[in-house]
């Protein structure tokens, strides 16, 4: 067993570079970006950096179990609304969310702790749910996480009692700047990676390449898939807590269809089989967005003025997103994590995904 | 009428037929002969434009048809019964027969009249869902089916499999009632060597996707020859009866 | 009674329409095992073609201002049309996918209409009138039924009878639910992939047409989204009924469509806005311990 240990932290010490090379990368972004951009557009950059959080979390489900999620964004929700419950102000909180327990209305927790917390809660109905479906294959998967995600909107979009249903919470601490978004977005990464490198981790890709001979192999493929769901919503759920402290104002909405898509197309276009994929996925979309959101707003391009219509940003990355389903389907990445170029193929082989394109062909 | 030249088939990595070479004249029946997994299935896949090799090249009739889809190859008289029968289970037998009839050469009403007249079992049955019929009729159906299209060459992949020896003999007959009487060109494959070489005028013996023997059946009968070729040399445990039979 | 035949009359008029709903997205499943999620928004495209492109309020009839024969028609081509061209520049591309990527598929299309509608004719919900008539009531035996209910029911009916007959005696019909059960084998046998599916998409698409009308004039609205929630219902109608079967997804168009008017019906007041909540719960439940829905049909169950 010693031997073993020391194989696991020598494999996660050479593969290193990858989480490194990712948090360089984001350290980079965020110190260009404030310093470049206009305090006006610093807004983006956060929510970027807390997409990169939010991405990581579904990448550690999706990238290694191999199972695609419509469903984290529920996770999402449920953690942006349980630091809005710990950290509001009381007095507010016994006038407007009634049915809140005590324990939450009468208190206010210091908002660090709460973003943990809420990652907590997020896993704890992520075990939950996670123990329900865990048994399903790929497609009857996917439709249940579909489902969750349309029930918990459901519930909190009518239980004005306690989230203050479709009028909004508002009045969040707000204090995310974009170097403690890019904090939270190394931490991210950190966790991403070790779940990644670690045995589990390994036997999970694995067992999503062949169910059957993993199953032989005495993998517990159903109690790892169970737990890549329980981290990566808890991820997710803290990603939502960080994203509430970011916006100040919550509302069921914004965790619903529209944030599903965005996500989806993060790790999709960024390369569905690793974490680099998802990381890179998010810096990718956002540029698309931002310039054609500067278009929407008007750009002079020489003597020229263009300025596109309102809503192409969406357009503009749906289109982006089915021509990478269709021509790339494993993404920028490909599937492969980034790492330093020594030692590459050892590191590459160890933990790139099997489940590598997003247009996996079923075996017959 | 058939040839097939140099064709290599991959699944993902992994090779499953190699450099192969066969050829089919007018008339013939032809047996592809090897154990699971030898390739058989693949190369017939292939002719029938369900499998795209990465090399090679097929030729029905002077024509290339590798890569064409299989409703193309299907319209140039090619049809293709896959291992296990494949009818559509919820369809009744006449509406199975009648997909068969798609192409549209004759006259749907004409053609189910001869399908029923070589097959009485499947008119007494026409009604019935197709998944409600033995492995026997299912076969009949099967064959059926593909003359519907008014093939000139019939590929066949284990039309013995999961039939009983009765049953397995009228299938055949029925094969080469097609040969003579109709001039249809067969091309068979199977794992159980005897009794194809009652029937057959020429065998491919296949093994890891390559052929290792082919022959006239007449000259092959000894079947020493037959058994090495089909487990490889040394590999044996079974061994050939007096009559043929691979025990 | 007149109560219980009033909530029966809306379980069947609700019913009727996510049946149609569902038929189409299960035509499409069942030869291509792509759940399309932009069936909704197919819907959404056949009420806006029914005004004129602009971004105000008020709507402009286009279409919507012809003889009603011509505006089923018309309404019917556009959406068909629609569902042809999303084939032809997205599904087709993903052919050989898993039917977990040809739901994401689906998806990326459904954003992009949605947003491209939201782009054209602006944000604002706009306001219709289309076919007033049928938002009369009839009088029968002492009960009030809107006349829309009937004919929904009624058109229901019809479309199904005429698509069973068209499956069940016609060739095309025949080659369809033979690709539908065995795709590669159909194909083997000379049927034409390109026409088949042609054939389910504009067909999908003449339901999603009908439904666009009768849910247009229901509500006598038009917004960017609002197809979603039919196709969100839709979509648990296929499941319920069991994926791959259409008879299913008739059955689990009426099931879900009885079953949420029984919620609407007998939920406490306070429970009420929960109906998509349990409904969602209940396919959770069925995926879990039924996944090949009420008529086995075994798309849904792993071979492992």
């Amino acid at each position: 067993m010693a031997g073993d240990r020391l194989q696991g932290f020598s494999r996660i010490a050479r593969g290193a570079s990858t989480p490194l090379l990712l948090i360089a990368l984001v350290a980079l972004v965020t110190v260009s970006g404030t310093v470049i951009l206009p305090a006006a557009k610093q807004f983006a950059l956060t929510e970027m950096l807390v997409m990169v959080v939010i991405a990581v979390g579904i990448s550690i489900f999706i990238s290694n179990t191999g199972i695609i999620s419509f469903g984290h964004i529920g996770f999402t929700c449920l953690g942006a609304y349980a630091t809005a419950w710990m950290t509001c102000d009381p007095m507010w909180k016994s006038l407007m969310l009634r049915d809140l327990p005590s324990f939450l209305a009468d208190s206010q927790y210091p908002p660090l702790l709460a973003i943990l917390l809420s990652g907590v809660w997020a896993a704890f109905i992520a075990g939950i749910f996670g123990a329900a479906i865990v048994r399903l294959s790929g497609i009857a998967a996917a439709i249940a996480t579909f489902a969750f995600l349309i029930i918990v909107s459901s519930v909190y979009s009518n239980w004005g009692d306690l989230t203050a249903g479709t009028s909004s919470i508002i009045n969040i601490p707000t204090f995310i700047t974009p170097p403690i978004a890019a904090c939270f977005a190394a931490a991210a990464i950190i966790v991403g990676y070790l779940f990644r490198a670690s045995r589990i981790g390994l036997m999970l890709r694995a067992s999503s390449d062949d169910v059957i001979a993993a199953h032989a192999s005495a993998i517990p493929v159903l109690r790892l898939r169970l737990l890549a769901m329980i981290l990566s919503a808890f991820v997710a759920g803290s990603g939502g807590a960080i994203y509430a402290h970011f916006v100040g104002i919550l509302s069921p909405d914004n965790f619903y269809l529209s944030m599903t898509f965005i996500t989806l197309a993060m790790v999709v276009i960024g390369g569905i089989g690793s974490l680099s994929g998802a990381v890179v996925g998010v810096i990718v979309v956002t540029i698309i967005v931002q310039v054609l959101r500067l278009f929407e707003t008007g750009v002079l391009l020489g003597s020229v003025a263009i300025k596109l219509p309102n809503g192409s940003q969406e357009v503009g990355l749906a289109i982006a997103w089915i021509l990478f389903l269709i021509f790339r389907p494993r993404g920028i990445l490909g599937g492969v994590e980034l790492c330093l170029p020594a030692r590459a193929w050892a590191h590459r082989k160890m933990l790139s995904s099997h489940l590598v394109s997003a247009a996996d062909t079923p075996r017959s | 009428m058939l040839q097939v030249q140099s064709v290599s088939i991959r699944y993902g990595r992994v090779t499953v037929v190699r450099d192969l070479s066969l050829t089919v004249a007018r008339g013939e029946l032809v047996c592809v002969l090897g154990q699971n997994g030898a390739g058989k299935s693949s190369v017939m896949a292939a002719v029938a434009g369900g499998i795209v090799p990465y090399r090679g090249n097929i030729l029905f009739e002077q024509m290339p048809i590798l890569a064409r889809s299989p409703e193309y190859i299907a319209r140039l008289g090619i049809s293709f019964i896959p291992e296990g029968r494949r009818v559509f289970p919820e369809l009744t037998v006449g509406e199975n027969l009648l997909v068969g009839g798609t192409i549209g050469r004759g006259k749907p009403a004409d053609d189910l009249n001869d399908i029923y007249a070589y097959f009485p079992r499947l008119k007494e049955r026409h009604s019935a869902p197709a998944r409600q019929l033995s492995g026997g009729e299912q076969q009949m159906l099967a064959i059926g089916r593909a003359l519907m299209t008014h093939p000139t060459l019939m590929l066949i992949d284990e039309p013995s499999l999961g039939l009983a020896p009765r049953i397995v003999d009228q299938v055949y007959e029925i094969l080469l009632h097609l040969r003579n009487d109709r001039g249809m060109t067969l091309l068979v494959n199977e794992q159980s060597t005897t009794r194809i070489l009652r029937y057959a005028d020429r065998i491919y013996v296949l093994r890891n996707g390559s052929i290792q023997l082919e022959g006239k059946t007449g000259m092959l009968r000894s079947g020493d020859a037959i058994q090495k070729a089909y487990f490889g040399f040394g590999e044996g445990g079974a061994s050939m009866t007096a009559d043929g039979r691979v025990a | 009674m007149s109560y219980f035949v009033q909530v029966a009359i809306d379980a069947l008029s609700l019913g009727s329409l996510y049946a149609l709903a569902a038929l189409g997205l299960g035509l499409i499943f069942s030869i291509l095992r792509l759940i399309n999620f932009a069936h909704g928004d197919f819907i959404t495209i056949g009420a806006y073609s029914l005004i004129v492109p602009s971004a105000s309020a008020t709507a402009a009839f286009f279409i919507g201002a012809w003889h009603w024969y011509a505006v089923v028609l018309a309404v019917c081509i556009v959406v068909a049309m629609f569902a042809l061209l999303a084939d032809n520049l997205v599904f087709r591309w993903v052919r050989e996918a898993t039917p977990t990527t040809l739901l994401t598929a689906s998806f990326g299309v459904s954003y992009l209409i949605q947003n491209s509608v939201l782009l054209i004719y602006g944000a604002r919900p706009k306001a219709i009138d289309l076919w007033p008539v049928l938002n009369s009531q009839l009088s029968v035996a002492g009960l009030r039924i809107p006349l829309l209910q009937i004919v929904t029911i009624l058109t229901t009916l019809a479309l199904v009878t005429v698509l069973t007959f068209f499956l069940k005696f016609t060739s095309a019909g025949i080659q369809m639910r033979a690709a539908a059960s065995d795709f590669t084998m159909a194909r083997y046998l000379g049927v034409r992939a390109d026409r088949v599916i042609a054939l389910a998409f504009g067909l999908s698409g003449v339901l999603a047409a009908v439904v666009s009308l009768l849910f247009a004039t229901q509500t006598g609205s038009l917004s960017f989204n609002m197809g979603v929630p039919i196709a969100l219902f839709a979509f648990v109608a296929t499941v319920v009924g069991g994926l791959g079967s259409l008879e299913g997804s008739v059955l689990g168009g009426f099931s879900v469509g009885i079953t949420m008017t029984l919620l609407q019906a007998l939920l406490p007041i306070s429970l009420r806005p929960f109906r998509d909540a349990f409904a969602f719960g209940l396919i959770l439940l069925l995926l879990i311990f039924r996944p090949s829905g009420l008529v086995r049909a075994s798309a849904l169950v792993d071979r492992v």
